[in-house]
């Protein structure tokens, strides 16, 4: 993997997401009886990743759950926070009173992506110490946290939409910049920041390399049988991977000769070619055990084939 | 935590919309289990036959037998002098669903055959 192309500071980005919010004392019980991960612990403040799945294990949404006390927020993909609202709604019991409300238009999802992330962070007063993983922190009415991708922090932001503005001019002040939705797909590739484009339908968690979104001692929730399987037969039959191309590869499906089928996902220009996320057979990932391995799409274009 | 505005904060409120007429049809083995099970509690309790998440598949079924909620949330259908309760969120999920009973030491008791399911889990509790 070439070093990262990190700004100096860092770079402040807009991710589309969903919004969502849960009311009700049952909404953390209904929550664990519906998403891949168990949720019957979560506390105040507290982050945990799941995932919502079909009966056939694919993915459906992926939430970003905050136990905000009264109400549980969650930030979902872009796009399918209606179908995910009508999910949670179809499946509450009579017997309980929880509200589902639309946040789409209330938070903004910002994330936070440098090389010095931190000193942007501590200009704005906060200790980068106290923001981790599994916690929202506040900093006035936004909340904060970290996620590690390929091994570089990217600092999850969640800002009411009418402070965004305001939000991001402070960020500025601390020497980030603002980057546009074509930086924002490179760093998304280059880091292996997947979204709906990758967690939908089309895929089963452990194809994206998600099984650390799915608990299998928690019992049954949607997909569950369908994931057993795959843990207990083994690997699954395709994975995500980084490519990277000589000339530009358009997203979609491609025939790679005595490989298979290639889905890509994502592509965005690189410095000498292009890049990008691409779904592809086991059988084309196996090689990467010997560090550099190629990919050839057809048509001449040859790509190189990166772990995530 | 004040992200939603504090207090008092508004949002929307989504609810399912599609609400449909139920029709359930009971088979006679299960209508005379309902009655037994329910004894001389009939005239004043209802049997609320439901589906909330859960399972393998996505929803799963529930029968209880509680005191008449007296709610207009609830469908009412007259099942041979007993009272079933379907309520308006679950009715597009359940309308059609075929009950019946089974008799068996092994995997007997009330079975759903429900044609809007695409799917069911292999132990037959939930559908999706």
């Amino acid at each position: 993997m070439p070093p990262l192309d990190l700004h100096p500071v860092a770079e402040v980005m807009v991710s589309p997401c969903s919004v969502s919010v849960l009311q009700g004392d049952t909404a953390i019980e209904h929550l664990n009886r519906t998403l891949t991960v168990n949720t019957s612990e979560i506390q105040f403040g507290d982050r945990v990743d799941g995932l919502l799945c079909n009966a056939n294990g694919r993915i459906l949404d992926r939430l970003m759950v905050c136990n905000l006390g009264e109400e549980i927020l969650l930030i979902g993909n872009h796009g399918v926070g209606d179908d995910t609202r009508e999910n949670l709604i179809q499946g509450i019991p009579w017997d309980e009173e929880i509200t589902v409300m639309n946040g789409d238009e209330a938070i903004t999802h910002l994330r936070l992506v440098g090389k010095a992330v931190n000193r942007c962070l501590a200009g704005l007063g906060i200790d980068p110490m106290e923001i981790r993983q599994k916690r929202w922190i506040e900093y006035g009415s936004a909340l904060i946290s970290h996620t590690e991708y390929s091994g570089s922090a990217v600092i999850e932001l969640l800002v009411p939409s009418a402070e965004h503005v305001a939000f991001t001019a402070l960020l500025h002040e601390n020497g980030a910049i603002s980057s546009d939705r074509n930086r924002y797909e490179s760093l998304r590739i280059e880091l292996g920041i997947l979204d709906h484009r990758e967690m939908n339908s089309a895929f089963l968690p452990i194809e994206l390399g998600l099984g650390h979104m799915i608990d299998l001692d928690k019992g049954c929730y949607p997909g569950q049988e369908i994931h057993a399987r795959m843990d207990s037969r083994g690997r699954a039959s395709r994975g995500i991977v980084r490519l990277l191309l000589p000339a530009g590869v358009s997203v979609g499906k491609h025939k790679a000769p005595g490989i298979g089928s290639v889905t890509v996902t994502a592509s965005a220009d690189a410095q000498d070619g292009s890049m990008a996320l691409a779904v592809v057979p086991r059988s084309a990932i196996t090689p990467l055990l010997l560090e550099v391995s190629e990919l050839d799409l057809g048509g001449g274009l040859v790509a190189t084939v990166q772990s995530l | 935590m004040g992200i939603l505005g504090g207090e008092g904060f508004s949002l929307p409120v989504v609810t399912s919309a599609e609400v449909v007429d139920v029709q359930i049809e009971f088979t006679e083995p299960a209508k005379q289990a309902m009655k037994s099970t329910m004894g001389k509690d009939g005239s004043t309790h209802v049997v609320i036959i439901s589906a909330e998440s859960g399972g393998c598949s996505g929803y799963m079924y529930d029968m209880q037998i509680v005191e008449d909620p007296n709610d207009d949330s609830f469908q009412r259908l007259d099942v041979g002098g007993l009272t079933v309760l379907v309520h308006n969120k679950d009715s597009t999920m359940l309308s059609g669903i075929r009950v019946d009973y089974k008799d068996t030491l092994m995997g007997g008791g009330f079975q759903i055959d429900n044609p809007n399911a695409d799917r069911s889990c292999g132990c037959g509790q939930s559908f999706g």
